[in-house]
């Protein structure tokens, strides 16, 4: 006998969005491209852009549909980004969803005072010695910014600290092209060379434009460094709506695709097949309390959007996961961060940025990674779907164990119910009796035990004496031209 | 005097069409234009501001209300100058060099202009020199900073010494996400607001 016409899913799939509805935003986003363009504030940004053929009315630069479709087809759809010694991978391409860390968060919740304080060097140390127990936790970044070295350098020190513990691939942002040469200069070291670094990249690199519809000085320098070395980029515009966005979802959609597509063009202008990342954010701001939401069905709406568009442009995508508007590790950060990693899983974005993002990206704490770590592993578990088999049916033993028997000491139990079954390591799984007994310990206290585990844990630094030489050598470079400066 | 006090409910309520007709009717019963601007437009914008910062009300409706004023606004303004009355203060406001960022700031400017003050905002990414010499040149009561970032939000107290150097007595209202109060009595700056509803009570307050 044989079984026909059957299909079978190995995750759950979702859409927001018609085909019809997602070319309408992408016509859109032409049509704001042509009609309204962009200022641009760099000088060889305007040069290519012009030399391009597009149409240029001092700042304000207008760009032919012919151009973006031009982008699109050099851009990859696919970008494979390894850690510096080989270890851990970020794959982006359709349907492959990772997750990590965000950039920039001014202040954290001290992990033994609980103060909420400024970020210093040594807390993005420990960030990177937590994301390295984390499993599910594909890339690595600084999410602070230390307070204790010069601003102006602040990305170089990030750099050497986060990675200290720490060699997934890496997730950074640059001040400015000086300092992304920098950053560039300081992987190679660890390529061997730049074109190892070029042909296997071990960070990604995140600037932005200004929304509404402007791209500004430095921000265009990084971009066109990272086109230039073939680091992979993700440019996403922060759209507001109501305040650097219209109100409406899929307008805000729009603007925002269309920014990202403008910066698509230049990028893919100045050296075609150079890796880029698609996505802006765009979700609500706030208007009782004027926050950028980072947690709530609106930001989520978009995402979903933007998977799917993302998919429409065949570009891998950025995506906004276990981010919450609490300052606290409490009921709503909970549910906004699982709600996030699971949308944007349902979604298919690719590069998902932010986890553990506290209070509209203001807060960060390293208890926050470890619970994205859990929520991420549990959406994973989610979207592995059903297997449905005659193993998994298990039709044979049904009928063996029969009625009022049960499957405790089966063999097909001990082969399955780990892989079949989810096994939380914070949530609690107790009995109320034996959870009273045991102090009624909540998932906030089970964190902060562990972090404080990893934190007095030894651990190896990933850096050697000398790699670490170098990276003060580049620093101090750095740090040489900026006092020229000024 | 009736009109004064229906003069604040009509704004409470965004209506700009009956605020004009108060007004004038106030204005006509030779009310005393100052009393039609406290007792009236101000009054009734701080019981909108009051209600904001509670959460009761969303910016848009904060926007609507303050439109209505400013459509009473312009029928008082002519008397006012004649009388010599001044707005509630003026501020010169901007963001500090090297940032960008500027929703925060315009929101402030609108909600101040609500609340009845003249605001002069010089925009984003701007040098110390520009918010004093603005505040000099138009004599500004308070020069109001904004900052987003870490590494720009030292270029505040630059501000505050050149303040100081240049003798300007302009009071300093900050503010913006990374700020703190702390922040703003360790560079010397009068008023710190974390957000656009204190931010109108701390500058009502510099006066
Ligand atoms: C939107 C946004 C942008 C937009 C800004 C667009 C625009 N036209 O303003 C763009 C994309 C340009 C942008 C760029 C960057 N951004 Co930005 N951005 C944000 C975001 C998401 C929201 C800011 C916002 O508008 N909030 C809404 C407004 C209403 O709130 P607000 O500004 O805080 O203002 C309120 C109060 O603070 C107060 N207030 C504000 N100003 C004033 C002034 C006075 C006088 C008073 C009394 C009160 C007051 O009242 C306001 C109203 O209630 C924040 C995250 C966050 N949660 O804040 C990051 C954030 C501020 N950005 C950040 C960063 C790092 C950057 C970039 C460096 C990123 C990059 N690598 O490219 C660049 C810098 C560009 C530059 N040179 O300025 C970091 C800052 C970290 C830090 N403290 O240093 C944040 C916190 C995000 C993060 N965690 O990474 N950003």
């Amino acid at each position: 006998m044989i079984k026909v016409d059957t299909k079978y899913y190995n995750s759950p799939f979702f859409a927001i969005l018609s085909e019809d509805q997602l070319y309408r935003i992408h016509s859109a986003s032409l049509e704001i491209l042509e009609r309204t363009g962009m200022d641009v504030h760099n000088k060889e940004a305007l040069e290519i852009l012009g030399d391009a053929g597009a149409y240029i009315e001092g700042k304000r630069i207008k760009i032919k549909p012919a151009m973006v479709e031009k982008a699109l087809a050099s851009a990859p759809s696919k970008i494979v980004i390894t850690g510096r010694n080989g270890n851990g991978k970020v794959l982006l391409e359709r349907n492959v969803v990772n997750y990590g860390l965000g950039t920039d968060v001014p202040k954290q919740i001290d992990p033994y005072t609980h103060e909420v304080r400024l970020t210093v060097l040594k807390d993005i140390e420990n960030i990177g010695k937590v994301v390295r127990t984390c499993d599910n936790v594909d890339f690595n970044s600084y999410a602070g910014l230390a307070s204790d070295v010069e601003p102006e350098l602040q990305d170089l020190y990030h750099f050497k600290a986060c990675n200290t513990y720490c060699d997934k691939p890496y997730f950074t942002t640059a001040a400015n092209g000086a300092n992304m040469k920098a950053l560039i200069d300081i992987s190679a070291m660890f390529a061997g060379g730049y074109e190892k670094l070029r042909s296997t990249p071990s960070l990604i690199v995140y600037q932005e434009p200004v929304s509404p519809l402007v791209l500004g000085k430095e921000s265009a320098e990084v971009l066109l460094t990272c086109s230039e070395y073939g680091i992979p980029i993700v440019f996403p515009p922060m759209v507001q709506m109501c305040a650097t966005g219209p109100a409406t979802l899929a307008g805000a959609l729009a603007q925002g695709s269309a920014e990202t597509l403008f910066c698509l063009v230049l990028h893919q202008l100045k050296n075609p097949g150079s890796p880029f990342i698609w996505g802006p954010y765009v979700s609500q701001m706030d208007m009782k309390t004027t926050i950028s939401t980072y947690g709530g069905p609106v930001l989520m709406k978009s995402q979903a959007a933007l998977g799917q568009l993302s998919r429409f442009y065949n570009i891998p995508t950025f995506g906004f996961a276990c981010c919450t508007d609490s300052s606290d590790i409490d009921v709503q950060c909970g549910v906004e961060m699982f709600w996030s990693a699971f949308v944007n899983a349902l979604s298919g974005l690719n590069l998902c940025h932010d986890i553990g993002y506290m209070n509209s990206g203001l807060i960060f704490s390293l208890e926050s990674i470890l619970l994205s770590d859990e929520i991420i592993g549990a959406v994973k578990f989610f979207m592995e779907g059903i297997e449905v088999n005659d193993d998994t049916l298990a039709l044979d033993l049904i009928d063996r164990v029969g009625p009022s028997g049960n499957y405790l000491a089966e063999e097909h139990t001990l082969q399955y119910f780990k892989r079949e079954g989810w096994y939380p390591k914070y949530m609690n799984k107790k009995t109320y009796e034996v959870w009273v007994r045991e102090n009624k310990r909540s998932v906030k206290e089970k964190l902060e035990v562990r972090v404080h585990e990893i934190l007095e844990e030894e651990a190896p630094s990933l850096i050697s004496k000398e790699e670490k030489k170098e990276i003060d050598a580049i620093i101090k470079e750095r740090q040489k031209a900026v006092l020229e400066a000024v | 005097m009736g009109c004064v006090k229906e003069i604040a409910g009509a704004l409470i309520a965004g209506d700009a069409d009956e605020v004009k007709k108060f007004v004038k009717a106030a204005v006509e019963d030779e009310v005393d234009p100052q009393t039609i601007l406290d007792q009236g437009l101000i009054a009734g914008m701080d019981v909108i501001g009051a209600k904001f910062k509670a959460s009761e009300i969303y910016v848009p409706e904060v926007l609507v209300s303050a439109r209505a004023m400013h459509s009473g606004m312009e029928l008082l303004e002519p008397l006012l100058a004649k009388t010599g009355v001044r707005a509630r203060g003026t501020v010169v406001i901007g963001t500090v060099k090297g940032d960008l960022h500027d929703i925060g700031k315009n929101l402030v400017c609108m909600m101040l202009k609500g609340a009845g003050w003249k605001v002069v905002d010089i925009g984003v990414d701007q040098p110390a020199e520009s918010f004093v010499e603005t505040a000099q040149k138009e004599d500004a009561d308070v020069i109001g900073m904004s900052a987003l970032l870490t590494t720009t939000m030292v270029n505040m107290k630059q501000v505050v010494e050149l303040a100081t150097i240049k003798d300007c007595n302009a009071k300093i209202m900050i503010g913006g996400a990374p700020l703190t109060q702390s922040f703003a009595d360790e560079i010397g700056a009068q008023g710190y607001a974390p957000d656009a509803a204190t931010a109108v009570e701390v500058a009502n307050g510099l006066l």
